[in-house]
């Protein structure tokens, strides 16, 4: 389950926010923030998530940590879908 | 070259200059002038190369295409965080006008994208379009603005790593100092409380609609949003058409230049219509 998440979420990634980055570069540690990520990129991706999973981020749920990373933001993910 | 391009400025309701752009058709000239509604904040730079090329399509197919900017956007007159939805309705109305004016053409059909295309609709009672071409409407303004606020998210993310102003509080300061700058814009509170206001795209009255429609909308998903579907099965016109693409929105991302599928179904629906 956590496989498929991760590879939805990559798909997300490279659609929504990362067009030239190729797909097998998006790895667990590939770094979000400072990388492919602003302000607006964010926001895009915020949205990218919240349709693509049928889910709805919280205010608090949105921290820096949890898009760092390929990794934190698929457990962000995850623990939304499994509640 | 098939068509002319030229800069013009009009007057909005409180007398402002607001900037616009003719495109004119030099061959196959139809009778009916196409009239563009832009979109909100970021998505009209977003969009703005597929739009452009897209009214070039359209003059070249012989449909005069007029753009312009709302007030306090672009490079037209008046301050953006002085503006409201009833505002920009308006700015439809008189660019309308001027074009009608300008071109001698009488018949226009309505043309908008995201924001626009919502507005426009609330306008036909008095613009009375031959057709109107809808492309991604905001299915519902108070998710939207919501969604505009979430910008302030992604700064706070990207510059302090945590969110520390949650949605309430970004409110309360909005209603306390009477704006709030979001992404680079000045969102007032009466522009937030005009979006919180407006009508949704499937609770506008349509039953006394008479002009044909086509809804186009794009999404990374094969399916189309489940309030489209609802709103279409409450539409009681049978000229209207909708249709659904999969394919990378052009509105909200900046590397999207081209968005060859949405223009081409647009020219072959309008072709069928006229």
């Amino acid at each position: 389950m956590k496989m498929d998440i991760l590879e939805e979420v990559r798909q997300v990634i490279r659609n929504s926010v990362a067009p030239n980055v190729k797909i097998e570069e998006l790895t667990d540690q590939f770094q979000l923030t400072g990388n492919v990520l602003d302000s607006m990129a964010v926001t895009n991706l915020i949205l990218a998530l919240e349709e693509h999973f049928d889910i709805t981020f919280e205010d608090e749920e949105l921290t820096g940590e949890a898009f760092e990373t390929v990794s934190s933001l698929t457990n962000l993910v995850q623990n939304k879908v499994n509640n | 070259m098939l068509y002319e391009e030229n800069i013009h400025y009009f007057r909005n309701k409180d007398g402002s200059l607001l900037q616009g752009f003719l495109h004119t058709p030099l061959n196959n000239i139809k009778n009916i002038g196409i009239i563009y509604c832009p979109p909100f904040a970021e998505e009209e730079n977003c969009s703005h190369a597929v739009i452009v090329q897209a009214a070039r399509r359209f003059t070249e197919t012989g449909y005069h295409v007029f753009r312009f900017y709302y007030s306090g956007t672009g490079d037209s007159e008046g301050v953006f965080s002085q503006s409201t939805l009833t505002v920009w309705k308006d700015d439809i109305l008189q660019a309308i006008n001027f074009f009608k004016s300008k071109t001698g053409i009488d018949k226009i059909a309505l043309w908008g994208l995201r924001l626009g295309s919502d507005l426009m609709l609330c306008t036909c009672d008095e613009s009375k379009p031959e057709f109107a071409l809808i492309w991604q409407p905001i299915l519902d303004f108070k998710s939207y603005i919501h969604n505009f606020l979430r910008l302030y998210f992604g700064t706070q993310i990207i510059v302090d790593s945590s969110v520390k102003f949650s949605s309430e509080e970004l409110i309360k300061q909005l209603k306390k100092h009477g704006k709030l700058e979001i992404g680079g814009y000045q969102l007032s509170e009466e522009l937030y409380k005009s979006f919180k206001e407006q009508k949704n795209f499937w609770e506008i009255d349509n039953s006394k609609t008479t002009f044909p429609l086509y809804i186009f909308t794009i999404s990374m998903n094969q399916n189309p949003p489940f309030k489209i579907r609802h709103f279409l099965s409450s539409l009681v016109l049978k000229t209207s058409q909708y249709q659904h693409i999969e394919d990378t929105p052009f509105w909200d991302r900046y590397w999207i230049w081209k968005s060859e599928k949405i223009v081409q179904n647009t020219i072959s629906w309008i072709n069928s219509q006229v």
